[in-house]
């Protein structure tokens, strides 16, 4: 089943470890919980699970064997993920998540808030008997998560963000949590130092990256006919880069923009045409050509610093890593671009 | 020459003046207007300030009696009525300024304080600088006049004879205007009405409007906004107009003929960290005393008229000087508006985000049954806290103390109004920070130093995990789907757990590795329970409840490992440390 979604994975070693994280993080996940459906999906094909695989191969890359440090760190990073999507689908009022109902839609959101806590809770248990840094840059990235979470929250439909301090709220949201995989993956493999920063350095911006391909994606999903507008930045508020680049283009849509915001704020319901209409907009604008070369930019910068230290890391994890990085490649959005249908099935 | 010279016969000025000359000082009030004078104002009293006006002997009769506020929500139609709480005056009223100033003028007069009529151009000093009196310009001629102390009372114009350079205030505008009312409409009005969030042309704006019954006949109608850079072009007459017209319907009542009215507006100046300098003492809006959030000022003018005069007759009385009046007056500021003085820095920061301030801050008002709710009121009430709350031991006090400040300092730098939010949090009666701190530290004390800290890091995040606890009991069972509406507040108290739980994360990661462990353990396993048995919230046994915290801090405290079978005598009597809550927070100063 791994197989299938990661096929860039060429690391033999990597792939079986992967595996068992899987059953590690869903042996992890409370018993008699709420959270018994978030087990299922995470066992679930679908479920990604690129921060733990960035941990490990970044534990891989200088070619010591995997242990079971590695294994720890890597289902922590990803139940600590897990806990954030739980508390993120509240705070979205998402009812989806990987194609099954969210938590919250099936437990109430008393139940998906403690049922994220208890995750946050398992992921640190997880970390206890691994050595004092992957601990305390657990708590460090729970906290930035957390604080970037609060701003995005309170800046909710204020469209005056600056671009810089929406990276900020990337960062935070979700580099944050790569570059805890690529810390904690370096160092438990035995990384010299000028090798390590390298990496970490890639691994955060590789979250920029994988945060902003997210962004241009919500916009053209939002376009879709049967998209799903429970989960679509635009009706959220979030000012993602995208909009945002959008905005400070073109007038018609600022206009467009705040209008939709006050029905919003009045309770009333927005209109899927109306929405449909300003994805489009906003795709066909300048902002959104910007947003795409920025994307590019960054996954070229990723890949050549990634180049920069590929001597000394095994060519099969080599590899996997470009295969990882890849997955935010302008080609990945290009198919979208094309043929919008395809943007339905929403990002992770 | 009189003991004291008050400058400004508004509420603060004539309350002082009531005050002093009743005990037995000499006094002059100064004003450059001619009474009764109209003056721009919201007109409403709250509790307090009907008190002290029943105090100094000021007739009410004709004045409409208020129950409490009502919060309009002017996207959504949506309204919640709250009672004003509390003591003894649990009415507020509603009363024309030039009526109410008239009559604590003649409190004051009857009292035997003296008014002067004319211009007070600027203060007097003597060669250290003090404030010994007042140039006063009286039909057209100059005069000296000196006092032993000179009050400032002059309302926000009051700055211009105290200038000072490091001017933190919020400066705001408001403007009002009258209606009069049919009978039918104005009985309905017993609440006095504010109206948010506003906004014009789109945007969203940090003021509000209001719409407050004065008379049988007549409501007085109006708006306020922050004066900040970014919404500095606004006009109170468009913010109005806009108002009346665009949510007339919301009030159930004609006011439509605002349009034509003759609007008038004045100045406020909200915040100011002192209010004494050598000689001088500021009282109401000259010291920046309005309420942050609703601009309220005569509460804050009436009551710190009366505490500037009881602190110059204390002193006077016991034989001492200056520094004793002004250390008087400023402790009692502290504790009437402590809220005030702590809010000031916290709203400036928000102003900017109306946004949030103004629309999340109604999202939280008009929430049900919300712990948020109860918070941002009590910010907006002014309410200021029961009673003073006991001494505990001064180890516990540093550790719970250093706990708080922790927590807020997180939460503020998450988003400024969440550090008050916390403090509102922490305040409230069933959830008491430092119980269980209190507990490890006065049990465990003797158990040695080596101990203390590791125990009092497992105290803290077992505080944390309560806290976190609390507010997720505090949330709806329904999905966030069905509650879309009144999600705003519910957001709040899960991103803020989420900042608390980090925090939980951060001393767990410095907790000795088996008992990291297993209080990861506990709580995974307390919070997954919790996340099921909804419906059961109030059946406590839970792996938080103070059993089980006593069995983790003495196991904490003897050096035992987790797990390990704990002396039971050493755990009851922890239990009973925990029952007693020997300790609960004192507000921040």
């Amino acid at each position: 089943m791994i197989v299938n979604s990661h096929r860039w994975v060429a690391d033999d070693e990597t792939h079986i470890a992967i595996q068992q994280v899987g059953a590690l993080v869903s042996a992890r996940v409370p018993q008699g919980s709420v959270l018994t459906g978030v087990r299922d999906q995470i066992v679930d094909t679908s479920a990604k699970r690129l921060r733990p695989l960035l941990l490990l191969l970044c534990a891989r890359a200088a070619g010591r064997p995997l242990d079971s440090s590695a294994l720890r760190a890597a289902a922590a990073v990803e139940i600590l993920h897990e806990a954030t999507l739980v508390h993120d689908d509240m705070v979205d009022a998402s009812q989806m998540r990987r194609a099954r109902p969210s938590v919250q839609a099936r437990h109430g959101l008393r139940g998906a808030a403690f049922g994220g806590s208890a995750l946050m809770y398992s992921a640190m248990s997880l970390t206890s008997d691994l050595p004092e840094y992957v601990r305390s840059e657990t708590a460090l990235t729970a906290a930035h998560m957390a604080r970037s979470q609060v701003e995005e929250v309170t800046r909710a439909h204020d469209h005056t963000v600056t671009p810089l301090r929406r990276m900020r709220i990337m960062y935070g949201k979700t580099a944050s949590l790569f570059r805890l995989a690529a810390v904690c993956g370096t160092r438990l493999g035995g990384c010299e130092p000028d090798l390590a920063r390298a990496i970490v350095r890639t691994a955060t911006l590789y979250g920029m990256a994988y945060q902003l391909a997210d962004d241009i994606r919500d916009v053209y999903a939002a376009m879709h006919e049967g998209a799903d507008l429970t989960r679509c930045d635009l009706i959220d508020g979030v000012a993602t880069l995208p909009i945002l680049l959008s905005l400070s283009d073109r007038v018609g849509v600022v206009a467009r923009v705040s209008a939709m915001r006050e029905q919003i704020a009045a309770g009333e319901r927005v209109s899927h045409e109306e929405v449909r209409e300003v994805a489009r907009l906003i795709a066909d604008g300048d902002g959104m050509a910007h947003s795409a070369r920025i994307l590019g930019d960054w996954h070229g910068q990723t890949r050549q610093h990634l180049a920069d230290v590929g001597g000394a890391i095994p060519a099969a994890v080599f590899g996997s890593l470009v295969g990882l990085l890849d997955t935010v490649g302008a080609s990945t959005l290009r198919p979208l671009a094309v043929d919008r249908t395809e943007a339905v099935s929403c990002p992770t | 020459m009189p003991d004291v010279i008050i400058v400004g016969a508004g509420p603060a000025g004539t309350s002082a003046a009531y005050t002093l000359a009743c005990g037995g000082a000499d006094v002059l009030l100064l004003d450059r207007m001619e009474f009764p004078r109209d003056k721009t104002c919201g007109d409403g009293l709250t509790p307090a300030s009907v008190e002290r006006l029943v105090e100094m002997g000021v007739d009410l009769s004709d004045a409409r009696t208020v129950r409490g506020y009502s919060f309009i929500h002017t996207r959504s139609d949506r309204r919640t009525d709250e009672m004003f709480r509390g003591g003894i005056g649990t009415k507020g009223a509603a009363i024309r300024r030039h009526l109410l100033d008239e009559r604590t003028l003649q409190a004051a007069l009857a009292a035997g304080a003296k008014l002067g009529k004319g211009t007070v151009s600027g203060l007097v000093r003597d060669e250290s600088r003090r404030v010994c009196g007042v140039d006063f310009i009286e039909n057209g001629r100059r005069r000296r006049l000196y006092a032993a102390v000179t009050l400032i009372a002059a309302g926000a114009a009051g700055r211009v004879l105290f200038a000072r350079d490091d001017d933190q205030r919020i400066w705001s505008v408001a403007g009002r205007t009258y209606v009069t009312l049919e009978p039918a409409q104005s009985a309905s009005l017993d609440h006095l009405e504010l109206y948010f969030p506003l906004a014009l042309g789109g945007r969203t704006v940090p003021g509000y409007a209001w719409i407050f019954p004065v008379s049988e006949t007549h409501a007085n109608i109006g708006a306020g906004i922050a004066r900040t850079d970014r919404f500095r072009g606004v006009s109170i007459r468009e913010l109005l107009i806009a108002f009346a017209t665009e949510h007339a319907h919301l009030s159930r009542r004609q006011i439509a003929e605002v349009v034509d009215g003759e609007i008038s507006t004045a100045p406020l100046a909200i915040g100011e960290s002192t209010s004494a300098a050598p000689g001088v003492l500021l009282c109401g809006d000259a010291a920046g005393l309005g309420n942050p959030f609703t601009g309220e000022g005569i509460a804050g003018a009436l009551l710190s008229g009366d505490a500037a005069a009881r602190a110059i007759l204390d002193a006077s009385r016991d034989g001492e000087g200056w520094e004793r009046i002004a250390a008087d007056y400023d402790a009692t500021l502290g504790r009437l508006l402590k809220r005030n003085v702590r809010l000031v820095g916290t709203i400036r920061a928000t102003l900017d985000k109306p946004e949030f301030f103004h629309g999340r801050a109604a999202d939280l008002c008009f929430a049900r049954g919300r712990r948020c709710q109860a918070w941002i009121r009590r910010i907006i009430h002014d309410e200021t806290r029961s009673e003073e709350l006991p001494r505990a031991t001064l180890a516990t006090e540093v550790v719970v103390e250093q706990l708080r400040s922790d927590l807020v300092r997180a939460a503020t730098a998450c988003e400024p109004l969440f550090g008050p939010l916390l403090e509102e949090c922490l305040a409230d009666n069933d959830i008491t920070l430092g119980a269980i701190v209190s507990a490890a530290v006065t049990v465990f004390a003797a158990a040695g130093e080596e101990r203390l800290e590791e125990l009092t890091r497992v105290a803290s995040v077992l505080e944390v995990a309560r806290l976190v606890d609390a507010l997720h009991r505090g949330l709806p069972e329904a999905t966030a789907i069905e509650r879309r509406e009144e999600w705003g507040c519910n957001t709040t108290e899960l991103v803020l757990a989420d900042v608390l739980n980090a925090n939980a994360l951060r001393m767990l990661a410095a907790l000795a590795p088996a008992w990291s462990q297993a209080l990861c353990g506990r709580l995974a396993e307390h919070f997954a329970v919790r996340s099921c048995d909804n419906g059961q919230l109030d059946v406590r046994p839970s792996l938080l409840d103070d059993a089980a915290v006593a069995e983790i801090l003495t196991a904490v405290g003897l050096g035992a490992v987790p797990g390990e079978v704990v002396p039971p005598h050493t755990v009851r009597r922890v239990h009973a440390a925990l029952g007693a809550r020997s300790i609960r927070l004192r507000a921040a100063s």
